[in-house]
């Protein structure tokens, strides 16, 4: 498109003109996005799943106007008064709290016409601004009759767009729609905020609408639907042959707690060949760069700590990459929305809710976004307990540290028996987070003031997208190496030079690893493994690399030819013979990092999420005295049974 | 007759008469489409007073037991014969 204008054109108007994308949670919201935009953010079959409001500019030409249109996409919600965080995010956003919208674009599921129109009554009532409906006919699950938008128009009172998933043609319509309703819009307007309620307990002092009120927009929606399809919309919903087995009160339970168990087990189980595969394909890379390169303290950096310590971590990218699949289809075919209700009642035994499913279960590849997914918890303390017991889901980072230990705890053993051992280290972490939970739904005490209830939309079971899953799970996958990466080499370099500086017998990393090795003496470590754990505070998966390099740059070079895990596992206390990687170390290791908090991000994300610095700060330290206690017990439990 | 939707039987329909308790929980139902007249089919119940799954207004929700009893309905049944 030119970005000269004749002079036929008028521009709508100088400034970037803000357009909302709201609706109902599962209507496509965020699939309009993309289609309006050309973006490619991940579309999900789970409520609750866009907890962030993403924008993006274009600019809409027509023959006779152009304009410079920001879209927001944002959280579904299901009334006007916001019941959870996320919906808050929704509700700040065409409230004039945050921003001042030009236009909503309010998208309705035809399938769910009577019900979905309720909401946009009442939108469309506190909203001064204009707003447009959106039919979108790609997210009914089987074919219905298409309603008329020029009939719907006149009943309604506003602009009726229909749209497709397949129709190109339909989105561009819409986009000159857009642009012509925006001509008209000469002001911001905004929800008018006397007439817009919430009772979101941090939002005090506004009411619901009361139930009359509901009652006639449901009467209201409902003469508009029978109008438009002239027969009762109230297709009596049976239950599909997936929801039997699923929503069945025996089946159900047994079900989800099979497929989870196999979802773990094939993640350490499927992924051994190809982690073999990366593993030689490094030793050798190692083994022919040591030939053709120069002896040189530069060789030995990039041979010795470069490599191997890249190489510890990449191991672990098929894992990743697996994990990130699972996810993935179970989000997008429904599976997750059913296993939430599933383990409802278990969890609230133990103060949490079905909806901390999703974010504990994310916890698993990365705490972040686990933490941004509690915001759809909509009652305060079990979006706390939460938020607490987050870190406990041993994250992705840990895979590296968790493989690296069981090799040494079970050296020579079987892929099929560490895989074993694996899952058996996870199940422990989830045992930790019960108790903690059951614990702290004692301690704190229930506000009287939350009242939000508990409920869950199911969307209808979908088959995924396997391409866009496989493509969304490589790029996490590729996500994570480029965020690892740069830890591991920035920390290779330091420690090198901390281990050579002022001379290789008396350097820092020896004289800084000596001062704090009596605090690690109960957890039968040596000082060099201690230098590796603090390293490991800036990123977990550095601890490989880390402990790696520490023990390359102390030990006789012949001894490392081997391999890292037989040299670890032959390591002893210096001057002694003493081994230091004994099993009650490693087992004290293993708890250390299941329990112990070491991931700044988290902090970071968690301020934001919980609400200032001294919750995450005090989790941190927590959690880290935590594991140091444990580790230490379970050392010195185990020698006096006499474990070595 | 109505009664409370704790005792709708698994596969039964009810039409929603009323609900009870507090004015804040009576708006929410209501606004997730639990108003008088509406036809709610119970499609599943989650054992040890876990959630029930109702499909209503050509959607499928879950709600805890604790909501469910605010909720009273009449047997279809009821309502057809006695007209």
């Amino acid at each position: 498109m030119s970005i000269y204008s004749p002079p036929a054109y008028s521009e709508v108007s100088l400034s970037t003109r803000k357009v909302f994308i709201v609706g109902h949670p599962n209507v496509g919201k965020t699939s309009l996005f993309n289609s309006l935009t050309g973006s490619k953010q991940k579309v999900m079959n789970y409520s609750g799943s866009t907890v962030i409001t993403s924008k993006k500019k274009i600019d809409i030409c027509s023959s006779e106007r152009r304009a410079q249109i920001e879209f927001y996409d944002t959280p579904g919600m299901r009334s006007l008064v916001p019941s959870s965080k996320d919906e808050m995010v929704t509700w700040e956003a065409i409230s004039s709290i945050r921003f001042d919208s030009d236009l909503l674009l309010f998208v309705i599921d035809p399938m769910q016409l009577g019900k979905q129109l309720v909401l946009f009554k009442q939108v469309k009532q506190a909203y001064k601004g204009k707003i447009a409906l959106v039919v979108n006919y790609g997210c009914a699950t089987s074919p219905i009759k298409k309603i008329n938008p020029k009939e719907m128009e006149t009943l309604i009172g506003c602009s009726v767009y229909l749209i497709e998933s397949s129709s190109q043609r339909k989105i561009e319509e819409l986009k000159l729609g857009i642009l012509d309703l925006l001509a008209k819009v000469s002001t911001h307007h905004s929800i008018d905020s006397t007439s817009a309620f919430s009772t979101y307990p941090d939002f005090k002092g506004i009411s619901l609408p009361s139930e009359k009120e509901i009652c006639s927009h449901y009467a209201w929606a409902k003469k508009i639907v029978y109008e438009l399809i002239k027969e009762e919309n109230e297709v009596p919903l049976s239950n599909s042959k997936l929801d039997r087995i699923f929503l069945h009160p025996v089946f159900g339970m047994l079900s989800f707690l099979v497929l989870m168990a196999g979802f773990f087990w094939s993640l350490f189980g499927l992924a051994t060949p190809f982690m073999d595969g990366i593993e030689s394909l490094i030793g050798m890379v190692q083994s022919n760069l040591s030939d053709l390169l120069p002896d040189h303290f530069i060789t030995e950096l990039v041979l010795d700590g470069l490599l191997s310590g890249v190489g510890a971590v990449l191991v672990f990218v098929p894992q990743i990459f697996l994990l990130f699949l699972g996810f993935g289809l179970l989000e997008q075919s429904g599976f997750l929305a059913r296993g939430a209700l599933i383990i409802d009642k278990p969890l609230s035994k133990i103060g949490l809710s079905g909806k901390s499913f999703l974010p504990l279960l994310s916890g698993f590849a990365c705490a972040i976004p686990a933490l941004l997914a509690s915001r759809s918890i909509p009652q305060k303390k079990e979006r706390l307990i939460t938020q607490v017991l987050i870190p406990l889901m041993s994250c992705s980072a840990r895979l590296p540290v968790y493989g690296l230990l069981i090799s040494l705890l079970f050296y020579g053993a079987s892929g099929l028996l560490k895989g074993l051992v694996m899952t058996a280290v996870y199940l422990a972490s989830i045992v930790v987070a019960i108790l903690l939970s059951f614990v702290l739904s004692k301690v704190w005490k229930d506000n009287p003031l939350d009242k939000q209830i508990f409920h869950i939309d199911l969307p209808p079971w979908r088959k995924p997208k396997i391409k866009e899953i496989v493509l969304a799970s490589f790029k996490k996958a590729y996500a994570f190496i480029l965020n690892a990466g740069p830890h591991i080499l920035w920390i290779s370099l330091v420690l090198w030079i901390f281990s050579s500086y002022p001379s290789k017998e008396q350097s820092y990393a020896i004289s800084f690893g000596k001062w704090i090795e009596p605090v690690f003496y109960p957890m039968g470590i040596d000082w060099r493994v201690a230098v590796a754990l603090i390293f490991a505070f800036a990123a977990r998966e550095v601890f490989v690399p880390a402990l790696v390099l520490v023990f390359s740059f102390s030990q006789d070079k012949s001894t490392w030819d081997q391999g890292i895990v037989s040299s670890l596992q032959s390591a002893t206390f210096e001057g002694t013979s003493q081994l230091i990687l004994t099993p009650s170390t490693i087992m004290g290791l293993i708890v250390f990092f299941m329990i112990s908090l070491q991931c700044l991000s988290t902090i970071a994300v968690a301020k934001n999420e919980m609400g200032g610095w001294k919750k995450p700060i005090f989790m941190m330290i927590g959690y880290t005295v935590m594991g140091y206690l444990s580790a230490c017990t379970l050392v010195q439990v185990c020698r006096l049974f006499g474990l070595s | 007759m109505f009664y409370s939707l704790t005792k709708l039987k698994v596969g039964a329909c009810g039409i929603v008469s009323h609900l009870e308790g507090e004015s804040f929980n009576r708006c929410r139902l209501s606004e997730l489409g639990f108003i008088p007249g509406t036809r709610v089919l119970l499609l599943s119940k989650m054992p040890f007073n876990g959630p029930y799954i109702l499909a209503l207004h050509g959607s499928k929700i879950a709600l805890r037991y604790e909501q469910i009893q605010q909720i009273f309905v009449y047997p279809e049944t009821h309502l057809r014969g006695g007209s």
